[in-house]
């Protein structure tokens, strides 16, 4: 069975992304703060880890290596979102949205990389967003980690693609998960945020985390194969919105 | 997936299109060709020239119904702004451009809600071989009236995309490079000039259409996905 490994696995597009794979035949590592569990009853190991602890991070794809030996996808969607315009911003929040959006991207994929060398599948996808070429307001740290995750992508591209491995991300418009739940809790009128998140849209709505999971799951197949260093817009006409 | 119905692919008798037929059949539908020359696999063809609006008018009309549409046909010149004839720089826009948008708008009426639309671009809308200056402006002319036409077509549930290829081992490549007198040197070096040292196969551009013409690509509307094997990334 091929293996996948799936970052922010607990959260709304993570689940998704898991379950789109289990679909796909594969096996499961999932990756999120607590111990993620296999979504239907899949097959899989689930890892507690922080994505912003190089420690953490490397004891968990050792164990991935002790059970698996080999790892077809990287998949990396964990992400963290902190609203605070610049003048107000901590240091200490700044750090920690860079450490995690993008730093546990570099450590996924330096810890990653041997096993997917070993693997057949040989496809990375990180998670960016159209917040990477929009200046979201009030979310100027988000805004900076998601531009970064595309920067990186196309490094790792780069670097990766004389061991045959493709690396590509995802760049979703607002999805129907954890992100736009905690938006809506943050806002005072969160109708008019609804209205606004569909509103952004060509298609007049916001994604499923399924669509957004079933674009990452075309990437990192075969189908995929001349398909690297990209942005794959799952952002229903966002960036062509104005 | 979409499950059943007829896709209208243009430019179907190239190395491309027949790849894409392949696949449309394979995924269960039914391909109808519209090329310069006539296509012997797909399950309708009609022979024709995109530069001729009424002929396009009638083969749509006979066609039928669309769950899709997939335009593919292309042509290419050589020449500079300084020599290139203004009757070479009408017809690389007349087929390129116009033949896309005719091809558009005679599908339109016939195409159901939630059907997909694929227009072919290039790595060259991104990029300036010297010495190609239609086709390039040609090829960035198509992402634009994908986006115009996404907008368009996004209130019936018709979703417009676009893929842009680096280099393909086609037809296309080998007239391109005959033409030059370096271009076996050229076909040499091409492998190295995308990050996974090749160029593609017609397949591997066929697959990128199919996963946009699918529901699996249900929220992806009004962008270019380039399918160029770290081209455009490579220095
Ligand atoms: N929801 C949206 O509208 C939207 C839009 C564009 C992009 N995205 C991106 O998609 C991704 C997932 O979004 P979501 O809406 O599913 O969010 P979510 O909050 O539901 O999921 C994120 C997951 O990442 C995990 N995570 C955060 N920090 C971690 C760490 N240090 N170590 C390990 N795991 C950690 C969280 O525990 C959580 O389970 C994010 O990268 C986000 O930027 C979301
Ligand atoms: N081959 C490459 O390296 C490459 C790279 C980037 C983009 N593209 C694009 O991909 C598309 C297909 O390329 P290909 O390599 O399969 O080329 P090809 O030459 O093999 O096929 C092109 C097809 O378009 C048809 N066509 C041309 N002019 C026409 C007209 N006036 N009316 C009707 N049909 C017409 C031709 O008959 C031919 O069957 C083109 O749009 C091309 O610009 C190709």
């Amino acid at each position: 069975m091929p293996v996948a490994v799936i970052t922010g696995a607990a959260g709304g597009i993570g689940t998704a992304t898991s379950r789109v794979m289990a679909e796909a035949g594969f096996d499961l590592a999932l990756i999120d703060r607590s111990e993620a569990r296999p979504p239907g009853g899949a097959a899989g190991l689930g890892l507690a880890c922080d994505l912003a602890d190089p420690g953490s991070v490397e004891t968990a794809f050792s164990a991935i290596a002790d059970r698996f030996g080999a790892v077809d996808a990287l998949i990396n969607v964990a992400g963290i979102n902190h609203r605070s315009p610049v003048a107000e911003m901590a240091v200490a929040d700044w750090d920690r949205m860079m450490d995690i959006n993008v730093g546990g991207m570099f450590l996924t994929a330096k810890f990653g990389l041997p096993l997917l060398e070993r693997g057949a599948g040989k496809a990375v996808v990180n998670m960016a967003s159209v917040s990477g070429h929009v200046a979201t307001v009030d979310y100027p740290a988000y805004v900076t980690t998601k531009a970064a995750v595309e920067s990186f992508t196309v490094a790792l591209a780069q670097e990766a693609a004389t061991r045959g491995i493709r690396v590509n991300a995802v760049a979703p418009g607002w999805v129907n998960a954890g992100f736009t739940d905690k938006a809506l809790a943050e806002t005072d009128d969160p109708d008019a945020l609804h209205a606004a998140a569909r509103d952004a849209h060509l298609l007049g709505r916001m994604a499923e985390p399924e669509e957004v999971a079933r674009a990452v799951r075309w990437l990192a197949s075969d189908k995929a194969s001349f398909v690297t260093g990209q942005t794959l817009f799952v952002d229903g006409g966002f960036m062509r919105k104005h | 997936m979409t499950r059943n119905g007829t896709i209208a692919i243009t430019g179907a008798a190239g190395g491309i299109g027949i790849a894409t037929v392949r696949c449309v059949q394979a995924a269960g539908l039914r391909a109808a060709a519209l090329d310069l020359n006539p296509v012997a696999e797909a399950d309708l063809s009609h022979a024709l020239d995109l530069a001729d609006e009424e002929a396009i008018a009638r083969a749509f009309e006979a066609i039928g119904p669309l769950a899709g549409l997939v335009c593919i046909a292309g042509t290419n010149a050589r020449g500079r702004v300084e020599d290139l004839p203004w009757e070479t720089w009408r017809h690389v826009m007349a087929v390129n451009v116009r033949g896309t948008m005719l091809a558009m708008k005679h599908a339109s009426p016939r195409l159901a809600d939630g059907a997909s639309i694929v227009l072919t671009s290039s790595v060259s809308a991104h990029i300036g071989t010297d010495g190609y200056v239609a086709y390039h402006t040609s090829k960035g002319a198509v992402l634009g009236l994908m986006r115009a036409a996404s907008g368009e077509f996004a209130e019936r549930g018709v979703r417009v995309n676009a893929v842009s290829p680096g280099w393909v081992d086609t037809p296309f490549t080998d007239r391109a490079l005959a033409e030059l007198p370096d271009g076996e040197a050229i076909r040499a070096a091409a492998g190295a000039a995308h990050l996974l040292g090749r160029m593609a196969q017609p397949g591997e551009i066929a697959e990128a259409i199919m996963f946009l013409l699918s529901d699996e690509a249900s929220f992806v509307t009004g962008t270019e996905l380039i399918v160029d094997g770290g081209f455009l990334r490579k220095r």
